[in-house]
C-alpha cells in the first residue's frame, strides 16, 4: 500500500494513546510517543515551552499525577507533509479534578508535527491553544 | 505508531469503527433488536456485571436503561486487525445518564457523567463484524446538577 492512508490511521491513533496513556497514568507508554526532542508548549493552559520528552514527562507527572483526567480530542486535520513527516490539529475537551475538590473544565485546539522514526510515528511538537477554561469546584481550605 | 499495512486492515478498521458508533446510536436511541445483532452470541462482557450470553447482556441493559435519557459518546479508536476475522480495539468513552426519580443506578443527583475506555475484541461474521468481548474501565463517574437547573426560572425578576 502507497504511504497516505495508512499512516494517517497510524497519527489517529497515535494521538489516542497519548489521551489515553496520559489519563491511565502509563508514563512510560507515553513517553514512547515522542520524539526524544519534542517541543511542546502549553503556555495557554498555565504551563511554558518545553524541549525534551523527559523533560516534558517530568512536567506532566508534577502537574497532574495525582489529579483524575480526561482528554477526548476530536475532528482531526492531519496533513502528510513527507513520507516522514505530518502536521496536525485536533480539537480537544479536557475534564481535570485535583484531589482538594477543584475542578476545570477546557475547550481548545492541539497544534502538532509529526515525524516518523524507524517506521513509527511521533509526536515532533504540540502546542495547546484554548478556547475556553472553565473552573469550579469546592476546594477543601 | 506503525501504520496498517494493507488496504483490507484499513477497511476493516472503517467497518469496526462504524460498528461502534452504531453500537451508541442504537443504544441511546433504545433500539434493542437492532442492538443485539452487533454482538457475538457468546460475547463476553465485564466492567459492570459480567455476562457471556448476548440476550442477557442485552435484557440487561435495555432494563438499566428504561427511561434514562443516555447520551454515549465513542472518541479516539486504537483498532488492531489481528486476521482476517479478528481484531481487538480501545476507545475512549463519557456517558451522560438522566436517570428518572428512584432509578437503582442513579446516584445523589439525577444526573450521571461518566468517563472511561473499551476495550474490546471483534469478530468477523459471514462478512459482519460484531463485538465478541468489552470491557469497560472507568477514568472517574461523576454526579452532576442537571445544566440550567440553578437558573432563575423566566420572569422571575
Amino acid at each position: 500500500m502507497s504511504p497516505g492512508p495508512g499512516d494517517l490511521e497510524a497519527i489517529k491513533q497515535l494521538k489516542a494513546r497519548y489521551c489515553r496513556t496520559m489519563d491511565t497514568k502509563d508514563w512510560q507508554a507515553m513517553r514512547a510517543l515522542f520524539a526524544d526532542d519534542v517541543r511542546v508548549d502549553t503556555t495557554e493552559s498555565g504551563g511554558n515551552v518545553i524541549t525534551g520528552a523527559d523533560e516534558f514527562m517530568r512536567f506532566l507527572r508534577e502537574a497532574i499525577g495525582d489529579v483524575t483526567t480526561v482528554h477526548h480530542c476530536h475532528m482531526p486535520e492531519i496533513d502528510l507533509t513527507s513520507p516522514t513527516r505530518a502536521t496536525g490539529v485536533w480539537a480537544m475537551e479536557d475534564m481535570l479534578r485535583w484531589p482538594d475538590g477543584t475542578e476545570m473544565h477546557g475547550y481548545g485546539h492541539y497544534h502538532e508535527t509529526y515525524e516518523k522514526q524507524a517506521d513509527t510515528w511521533r509526536i515532533a511538537s504540540s502546542r495547546l491553544t484554548r478556547l475556553r477554561t472553565d473552573f469550579g469546584g469546592d476546594p477543601i481550605p | 505508531m506503525t501504520a496498517p499495512k494493507t488496504l483490507e486492515d484499513l477497511l476493516a478498521i472503517e467497518a469496526i469503527k462504524q460498528l461502534k458508533a452504531r453500537y451508541f446510536l442504537l443504544m441511546d436511541t433504545k433500539r434493542w433488536d437492532e442492538w443485539r445483532d452487533l454482538f457475538t452470541v457468546d460475547v463476553r462482557v465485564e466492567g459492570g456485571p459480567a455476562h457471556n450470553d448476548r440476550d442477557a447482556f442485552v435484557d440487561f441493559v435495555r432494563q438499566g436503561l428504561d427511561g434514562v435519557q443516555s447520551a454515549h459518546q465513542g472518541h479516539m479508536p486504537i483498532i488492531e486487525v489481528t486476521s482476517e476475522t479478528t481484531a481487538r480495539g480501545t476507545w475512549a468513552m463519557s456517558d451522560d445518564l438522566l436517570f428518572p426519580a428512584g432509578h437503582p443506578w442513579s446516584g445523589t443527583l439525577p444526573r450521571r457523567c461518566g468517563y472511561g475506555h473499551y476495550e474490546e475484541e471483534y469478530r468477523r461474521e459471514e462478512g459482519a463484524w460484531r463485538i465478541a468481548a468489552m470491557r469497560l474501565t472507568r477514568l472517574a463517574v461523576w454526579d452532576e446538577a442537571i445544566p440550567g437547573s440553578r437558573r432563575a426560572p423566566r420572569g422571575s425578576r
